[in-house]
């Protein structure tokens, strides 16, 4: 895989990743060096997957739970580091998901982060976790009831 | 939640973007060593220039006869004389060695002393 192709992917999937490994990492400041680990490796190793989002995904979660194993250091969260793209406007409902995205359980959380973001399938979603895509979907949609119920409490 | 609910809530959901992370690794690794090239080349021209300077700015200052200056004799009144405008129109054209010793009497007050180890062009010649 040449290095545009590399580009390329990383602007298609960089924020999706990025966003998917700050959820894995519990918002730890250093999701964005596992990120650009994953990236590099794939320059370096000259890997060319079939189906790039699958990988990729799998290949961030690994980095993640890998870093999450050397690095066992309680990390204070910030509010001013929001995972999205904040206006004057939406400032609030950004930081209201923020905080329900965190709340949802890890699993049912990865899921929400690969359909919605990664806008991957359950079947694509289900080889990155190793297990079936029914399993992947019920998850999900305990995760969205979960995010909505956190999101609009009278809903 | 329904079909048609999760359909609205995940267009919802989409509507908010992840922040892009930084630019792509090998740009921001690649740009600092070239950033790291262009400095060590400033230095080593920098380090050029000073040493040639440094080697070639005694050698003008010795081919040159730098001039002396000397203590001012005083005129046959017994006192120092007043340097004016005036006087200097009057002595130039008429008495040349007159006018070179006014010159030199008066250069130290108003010129630089280059020979001065901390002064101004001292620390230029240095940079």
């Amino acid at each position: 895989m040449g290095h545009d192709e590399i580009r390329r992917l990383y602007q298609q999937y960089g924020s999706a990743l990025l966003g998917y490994a700050r959820a894995v990492l519990n918002d730890h400041p250093e999701a964005e060096d596992v990120l650009h680990e994953v990236f590099l490796k794939l320059v370096r190793d000259k890997i060319s997957p079939n189906d790039p989002a699958p990988y990729l995904f799998r290949a961030v979660r690994n980095a993640c739970l890998n870093f999450r194993r050397h690095d066992s250091r309680n990390v204070a969260i910030t509010d001013q580091d929001s995972w999205f793209e904040t206006t004057d406007e939406n400032r609030d409902l950004v930081r209201s998901l923020q905080i329900a995205i965190r709340d949802v359980p890890g699993d049912q959380r990865e899921i929400i982060i690969m359909h919605i973001w990664g806008e991957m399938t359950f079947d694509q979603i289900a080889r990155v976790l190793d297990i079936s895509p029914n399993t992947a979907a019920s998850r999900y949609r305990y995760g969205l009831t979960k995010l909505r119920s956190v999101m609009q409490p009278g809903g | 939640m329904e079909d048609s609910e999760i359909e609205r809530f995940e267009q919802e959901l989409r509507s908010y973007r992840f922040r892009a992370p930084k630019p792509f690794p090998s740009e921001t690794r690649t740009f600092p060593m070239l950033r790291q090239w262009h400095l060590a080349t400033a230095a080593i021209v920098l380090a050029v220039i000073s040493v040639g300077l440094w080697r070639i700015i005694p050698r003008v200052q010795l081919r040159g006869n730098p001039p002396t200056v000397h203590s001012v004799p005083e005129s046959s009144e017994g006192r120092r004389e007043a340097l004016t405008i005036m006087r200097l129109n009057r002595i130039t054209g008429t008495n040349s060695k007159e006018l070179d010793r006014l010159l030199i009497q008066v250069s130290p007050q108003v010129l630089p002393n280059v020979e001065r180890s901390r002064g101004v062009l001292h620390s230029l010649a240095e940079q």
